[in-house]
């Protein structure tokens, strides 16, 4: 399979490349209050609004006052959100059973690519968002 | 069956030859309007253009009109139906009741025919089984008036039977392990009212009382139920019409721009201009002798303000109204309302999204919700 990843601060992340819709540059974000912690605001995408979401903010709760670069629109079912990110890295194959779920409670999945690891975001991890 | 009904409904809808002429007018009228624009680049004029985009604005705004016409449906389409299911109920349940259909032509929007066919099926069934079947009448009626004034589709079910009871229903509501019995009428009524306005429906669905067939987009007006036992029953039930295109009022708050949908507002007053007084916490404001709340809307957002908010506008939703403090107006436009992404769903105070000119998301607040609310 293929897998597209991308960087959060220094930390290499990796996703299913088929779950990819577009890449986006920076753009204007409308905050929305009163929401949750993680989702930075809405930006507009061919017609449609999306929600923005804060990866790192998704992963664990420390704020990292983080400047993004890219937004990866993603196609989850019947919605779609962007992921922003710091910047797009590279589209990597790889071997399914490469991934390793190493903590169960939290589904948190690697992958080893060339002494590298990787932290992978699962579908039911982006799905839970 | 029943089905292929609402399929019916959903596809296929009957449109005014009048209302279809106009609209390939206006298609006609644009496509000539092109022409002119492309004529434009060679000789410009500052004249021209304005001429030209005014034309434009216009056509754009009639044939808004003429499409929401087109999308409506009249209820008549409801009537052989429903009398199928009142020669049904007559069969199953041994009673002799008859339909009386009022407001036959009264239109609606097709979307919401679907909605109203569920409630009158429910309605009807549960009218037949609970009150006629008891009641020893022997003819009974159910008396069914539609109407609509452009804001809110009412419908009216009159029924001669029983009557509706509230002790019954509390004591089918106890059976779910709710202790309601030990309330009196009023505080029933209420916590009626809230079930009608919550979207948990699963459990509710078999009480006679739920009327709630309508996913969490849906939602009524007011519902009233007047009763006299052995008598009659009168339901009234006004649900809102509302359109994705609609104008709205650009405010601004804090750093953030914000919508209100225009039906919404009564009037916009100058801050200093009207005195606030407070009370307990709460701020009020004297406007043509009425004694109306002050929300703060960046309060209420969580926003924090950069500049001392100047202008108040009054809202009125469901009779109620408040005065919201906003920093500054900015303008009114168009707009096209987006519904919330899931993500949003439990923020209230948001209707849904709109994309303006310049590409930017801003959100539309929702102004029955947050009166609702205070």
């Amino acid at each position: 399979m293929q897998i597209l990843t991308f960087l959060l601060k220094d930390e290499q992340f990796a996703l299913d490349i088929a779950l990819v819709d577009t890449i986006q540059n920076k753009m204007p974000i409308t905050p929305v209050p009163n929401s949750k912690k993680y989702v930075i605001g809405l930006i507009s995408n061919r017609g449609n609004v999306l929600p923005v979401i804060d990866t790192s903010l998704m992963l664990d709760d420390t704020v990292i006052d983080n400047i993004y670069e890219k937004f990866i629109i993603l196609n989850l079912g019947n919605e779609k959100l962007a992921l922003a990110v710091n910047e797009i890295d590279d589209v990597l194959e790889i071997e399914e059973k490469a991934i390793e779920n190493i903590n169960k409670d939290e589904n948190l999945s690697i992958i080893n690519v060339n002494s590298n690891v990787i932290t992978f975001l699962t579908y039911k991890q982006l799905q839970k968002i | 069956m029943e089905q292929s009904i609402l399929n019916d409904f959903s596809e296929i809808s009957s449109v005014n030859k009048n209302n279809l002429d106009k609209l390939l007018s206006l298609v006609e009228e644009l496509v000539i309007n092109k022409v002119r624009i492309e004529k434009m680049k060679n000789e410009v004029s500052e004249n021209s253009h304005e001429k030209i985009l005014d034309q434009e604005l216009r056509i754009i705004s009639e044939i808004q009109a003429s499409i929401k016409k087109v999308r409506l449906i009249k209820l008549k389409t409801l009537a052989n139906s429903l009398e199928d299911l009142v020669s049904k109920c007559n069969t199953e349940y041994n009673i002799n009741v008859d339909l009386l259909f009022q407001g036959q032509e009264t239109e609606i929007e097709n979307t919401l025919v679907i909605y109203i066919h569920n409630i009158l099926n429910y309605l009807i069934k549960d009218i037949c089984e609970n009150e006629f079947v008891a009641s020893k009448n022997k003819s009974n009626q159910i008396k069914l008036t539609t109407s609509s004034d452009g804001k809110n589709f009412t419908t009216v079910i009159e029924s001669n039977g029983k009557g509706f009871n509230y002790k019954d229903t509390c004591e089918k509501l106890n059976k779910k392990d709710l202790d309601l019995i030990s309330f009196d009428e009023d505080e029933v009524k209420k916590f009626l009212d809230i079930i009608h306005f919550t979207n948990n429906i699963e459990d509710l669905l078999k009480l006679r009382l739920d009327l709630i067939y309508l996913d969490g987009s849906m939602k009524f007006e007011s519902i009233a139920n007047e009763s006299i036992a052995n008598e009659f029953r009168r339901l009234t039930i006004i649900i809102p019409i509302t359109s994705s295109i609609m104008q709205g009022l650009l405010v601004k708050i804090g750093n953030q721009i914000f919508a209100i949908p225009l039906d919404t507002i009564e009037t916009i007053i100058n801050k200093n201009t009207v005195k606030t007084k407070k009370c307990k916490n709460t701020e009020m404001i004297i406007y043509m002798d009425h004694i109306i709340q002050l929300v703060r809307v960046s309060e209420l957002l969580n926003i924090e303000t950069v500049s001392e908010p100047s202008c108040i506008i009054i809202v009125n939703a469901n009779n109620k109204k408040a005065a919201l403090l906003v920093d500054s107006l900015l303008d009114q436009t168009d707009m096209v309302i987006k519904p919330k992404h899931s993500i949003m769903t439990d923020i209230k105070e948001i209707k849904g999204t709109t994309i303006l000119g310049d590409g930017l998301v801003t959100l539309v607040l929702d102004i029955p919700s947050i009166l609702k609310e205070i």
